[in-house]
């Protein structure tokens, strides 16, 4: 036990000063952890290190390693405690931030460094598990160069040299050497990370992310889609491959879950939608790119109506998508991370493909609940010739009548389609939708709502469409004469949503998304221009997963490569780089070493020692040239000019001009000289 | 003859020549990509060893910005290869003065270490037997690099193999290279510490060793000797430039001495007579008395001086081992 603590005090301790830019680089690591974190957890890990800094300042030692282990105990059974469990990324992470200010708190020696600048650097490592933003992209070249700064602190040599020198004098070369050995690392970076493969499934589980997100829901009651009109969040971007043949407002109807059964209340869609078969309508279909936002559900989006599966960007089918009868676009992952697919859709609004199973359920309005709008339903129907023009009578009543529509409706009772459509009369898109496909089941027509987004925004800045949480829509779809028509009562009662969104169709005084108002318009201008920037970085960057790898091989024209060739690759560019630096190194000390004169002189210098008769360290020109000259005594007068020269020029009265030309006259002349090896030379005289 | 032996003999051969294990470096070294070698330290390894957990933790949750970070890192660990390899291939490294000491005491082996770099100043440590020194050598500028060594008994101390090596910027990366320069120390034997007085013939007999170098007359001067203490260095003559000088003083007029080993008491063995006869040369030549030491295979003439010290002390300090 002696032994070993006094094997351990071997490494030296640490400086007070290397300990504070140790504390410096654990904050720099556990920033942006800090709004994730409990805050007890916060505040053991961040006050552990405050602690420590203080006690520095003070002088103080450190803490028996005995106070630590109930600490580490104490605080793994809290993580275990807060989050539930103990083997994932939340408390993994929160454990790691625990530990580096710990293992702070304890840090004397050299090798307590080493191990606190590795617990740092990966606690930093995993704030890229959590954000990628933009911001996220600075924080980590702060971190890097900083981390850069730790390690040369801690290796020493900073302080020998501040010692000398002022702090800011001391900080200078500093900044340079890691900004340097950064810009060094930076190509080198971009290889690795264009080049590294990337797994197709993860190695271990991936928790599920337990935060609510903005979004569509699986069921519809009302209130649900008009608490997202407020939202300016991002629900997906579409770039379309033809600008041309972008839609018009009027049909860009992106189709998301559909809810087919009704319990008198509230709209679900199915628990398991049953896989169905496209339904190909004529006409060329639209193609898009979208990148859709993580939303953890499993639905995915497409123009109404979609007319293929979804597709990876290099033409791969997207794994696990398919589609449900009822055309909805589904993922059998939820879409935990951002997700991007190629699709194609082809404008219809209406499309076969029921079947009678199917629609003896989709006419259901179970309870007995709404009599009002049971009995009008049945008695219209009753009035009207057909299914149609029963339908369409619905859709007049809505238009002529005092029908409003608006984001904050009054309070309705437990009839609330009954009092919806014949009291207050006001209500948001799935108030129309809810209540029409009410009537419509009521009146023995098969009916189903749809949700999805209506409308999109196309980004001046970069052609991109941005569809937000605010384009939010609910539509219904009706069977009739054999088809599925799409049906969206909004339409009748503010014809503006549908053609012009969401702001245009509601009445002054409203509450409207931030971004939809008129009189932020530079602000607007300002949020398009940062959403192309961003909207690129997380395309190319954050983005570039597996399948944009594959894509972008095939475009190199190596579809496949073995492991063994990235591998060989990754080595050939290091040594390459490695190789390419040191030498470039070396050729602009040999460019830039002083003056013409220093250069000719050392050029001499070299042929001469190729020659077997090297200048030693600290023998002068003149004596140089007295040895040349006992060894070479046929070029006598060269050698003597040589070494006058040289020190005449350098040293003496000489014309550094003159002398540079004369020893360039020498250079040429011991060009055509042949100089007997003098090693060799002596070797023979010894022979 | 058989194969085998040749074999061996032939990695033997590899092996000295890889770890220079000879003193075949003469002259200035310029180190070279073949005699630097480079491995990742302790903290090295370590610092990769966290580089592949934190790449499983980002393959297995795709962070493409931690993929960034890992490989920014990856990059900077190779960065700080190159700069660890750049600080030795710029250094040049010359054997220096062969330095004396006497055992018991340290040898003060000076190589002369030049940055030929232009722009960059260059870290590194040289290490040979028990000593170690750091340095930082400023581009273009030379500078001694101060071993000192643990000289335990007389005779010829060599400095053996030098290990330049580097670990600058970072730490991560440790580039080192062999140097063996033929160059030893002179270890005399340990000066007896209270000797008996100086054996003195003639004028200057049975006045002890005592004598005070400021009581005689000047006779003139002579070139500067290492050795010479500074009250015998001609201040006035250097401050006229003209050189570093001693002052030489009549005393050997006064005094002369035979350092005999035959005249010892006999119940000294062979190392006391050697401290005791170092003593006496030391005393003879502070107090500036001619003297002859004869020993069993050498015997010198009467003088003083630099040169008279340098063949008494080599001598003691080569005189072969009792058996």
């Amino acid at each position: 036990m002696r032994i070993a603590l006094n094997k351990g005090s071997l490494s030296p301790a640490l400086d007070s000063r290397v300990l504070l830019a140790l504390a410096g680089l654990l904050a720099l690591a556990q920033l942006p952890h800090i709004a994730r974190m409990p805050f007890w957890l916060t505040l053991a890990g961040v006050g552990l290190i405050g602690w420590r800094v203080v006690a520095v300042r003070q002088g103080r030692g450190v803490p028996k390693s005995a106070w630590l282990v109930p600490i580490v105990i104490a605080g793994g059974f809290a993580i275990r405690w807060y989050y539930g469990y103990f083997f994932g990324r939340d408390p993994g992470v929160a454990l790691l931030f625990l530990m580096a200010g710990l293992k702070f708190m304890e840090t004397k020696t050299e090798r307590d460094g080493t191990l606190v600048v590795c617990l740092a650097a990966f606690l930093a490592m995993t704030q890229f598990l959590y954000e990628q933003s933009m911001t996220s992209a600075v924080i980590l070249v702060i971190t890097v160069l900083y981390l850069t700064f730790a390690l040369h602190a801690l290796s020493g040599t900073w302080l020998r040299r501040s010692a000398e020198v002022t702090f800011i004098g001391a900080l200078r070369p500093l900044f340079r050497l890691a900004g340097v050995m950064v810009l060094q690392s930076v190509p080198l970076a971009i290889l690795l990370f264009v080049v590294f493969p990337r797994l197709s499934a993860p190695l271990w589980g991936i928790p599920s992310d337990h935060s609510a997100k903005s979004g569509l829901s699986e069921q519809m009651e009302p209130g649900t889609i008009s608490e997202l009109s407020l939202s300016d969040d991002i629900a997906f971007h579409v770039e379309f491959s033809d600008p041309s043949r972008i839609p018009d407002n009027a049909f860009r109807y992106w189709r998301g879950p559909v809810l087919s059964q009704f319990d008198g209340r509230v709209w679900r869609a199915a628990a398991r939608p049953a896989p169905g078969k496209l339904v190909r309508p004529r006409g060329a279909p639209i193609e898009y790119l979208v990148t859709l936002e993580p939303h953890q559900q499993r639905w995915l989006f497409a123009l109404d109506l979609p007319s293929s599966l979804p597709v990876n960007d290099n033409g791969t089918p997207l794994s696990g998508a398919y589609l449900s009868s009822e055309q909805q676009l589904l993922s059998v992952p939820a879409v935990g991370s951002r997700l991007i697919y190629r699709q194609t859709s082809l404008l219809a609004d209406r499309h076969p493909g029921a079947n009678d199973g199917e629609l003896t359920r989709l006419v259901r309005v179970p309870g007995t609940a709404n009599p009002r709008a049971r009995a009008f339903a049945q008695e219209q129907r009753q009035l009207a010739a057909t299914d149609l023009a029963y339908l369409q009578s619905v859709l007049r009543r809505f238009n002529r009548e005092a029908y409003g529509y608006t984001l904050v409706p009054p309070e309705v009772g437990a009839n609330a389609i009954d009092d919806f459509l014949f009291e207050t009369r006001r209500g948001f898109c799935e108030h129309y939708a809810g209540a029409f496909a009410f009537l419509m089941r009521a009146a023995g027509i098969p009916a189903r709502v749809v949700t999805g987004y209506l409308g999109g925004e196309i980004n001046p800045s970069s052609g991109t469409m941005v569809v937000r949480q605010s384009d939010a829509h609910a539509w219904t779809e009706v069977w009739v004469d054999g088809m599925w028509r799409r049906v969206d009562p909004t339409a009748a009662v503010a014809p503006e949503r549908v053609e012009r969104g969401l702001t245009a169709a509601l009445q002054r005084g409203e509450p409207v998304p931030f971004l939809s108002r008129e009189a932020w318009s530079w602000l607007r201008a300002v949020q398009w221009r940062w959403d192309a920037v961003n909207h690129n970085w997380q395309k190319w960057v954050i983005g570039f997963d597996r399948e944009r790898q594959q894509s972008l091989f095939s475009e190199l024209g190596f579809p496949k490569p073995e492991p063994w060739q990235i591998a060989a690759l990754i080595a050939g560019a290091f040594a390459l780089w490695g190789l390419g630096y040191l030498s470039w190194t070396q050729w602009r000390q040999r460019v830039h070493t002083g003056d013409p004169l220093e250069r000719a002189w050392l050029r001499i210098n070299r042929r001469l020692a190729r020659a077997g008769l090297p200048r030693t360290v600290t023998e002068g020109p003149v004596a140089y040239a007295e040895r040349l000259c006992g060894t070479w005594p046929q070029h006598a007068s060269l050698w003597q000019e040589l070494g006058s020269g040289y020190a005449l020029a350098r040293y003496g009265e000489g014309n550094q001009a003159v002398g540079t030309a004369q020893l360039q006259r020498i250079e040429a002349a011991l060009r055509n000289v042949t100089l007997e090896n003098k090693l060799a030379a002596e070797s023979s005289h010894v022979g | 003859m058989s194969a085998p032996s040749a074999q061996v003999s032939r990695w033997q051969q590899l092996r000295t020549r890889w770890w220079r294990l000879a003193p075949t470096d003469g002259g200035a070294v310029r180190l070279t990509h073949r005699r630097i070698y480079i491995l990742p330290t302790r903290r090295g390894w370590a610092f990769l060893f966290t580089l592949v957990l934190m790449l499983l933790g980002a393959l297995n949750y795709a962070a493409s910005l931690g993929f960034l970070f890992i490989f920014l890192l990856g990059g900077m660990f190779h960065a700080a290869l190159l700069q660890a390899y750049r600080q030795l291939r710029a250094l040049q490294l010359a054997a220096g003065d062969e330095p004396e000491t006497f055992a018991g005491e340290v040898a003060r082996f000076a190589p002369v270490v030049t940055n030929t770099d232009t722009a960059t100043p260059l870290h590194c440590t040289l290490a040979a037997a028990d000593a170690t020194h750091t340095v930082v050598v400023e581009p273009k500028r030379m500078q001694l690099a101060k071993l000192s060594v643990t000289a335990a008994t007389r005779g010829r101390l060599p400095l053996g193999r030098i290990t330049l090596s580097s670990s600058f910027p970072l730490g991560l990366w440790r580039a080192w290279s062999y140097i063996h320069f033929p160059i030893a120390s002179w270890v005399y034997p340990r000066p007896e510490p209270a000797p008996p007085p100086l054996p003195m013939h003639g004028a200057g007999a049975g006045e002890g060793h005592a004598q005070s170098a400021g009581n005689e007359e000047f006779s003139g001067l002579r070139r500067y000797q290492p050795g010479d203490t500074p009250r015998q260095i001609a201040w006035k003559v250097l401050a006229r430039g003209a050189g570093l000088h001693s002052k030489e003083f009549a005393g050997s007029a006064r005094g002369r001495c035979l350092l005999d080993w035959h005249q010892l008491p006999p119940a000294l063995d062979t190392e006391a007579r050697l401290s005791r006869l170092t003593a006496w040369v030391l005393v003879a030549e502070r107090a500036q008395i001619d003297y002859a030491m004869v020993i069993p295979g050498l015997s010198t003439p009467l003088a003083h001086g630099a040169a008279q010290r340098a063949l008494c002390l080599k001598a003691l300090a080569g005189f072969p081992v009792d058996r």
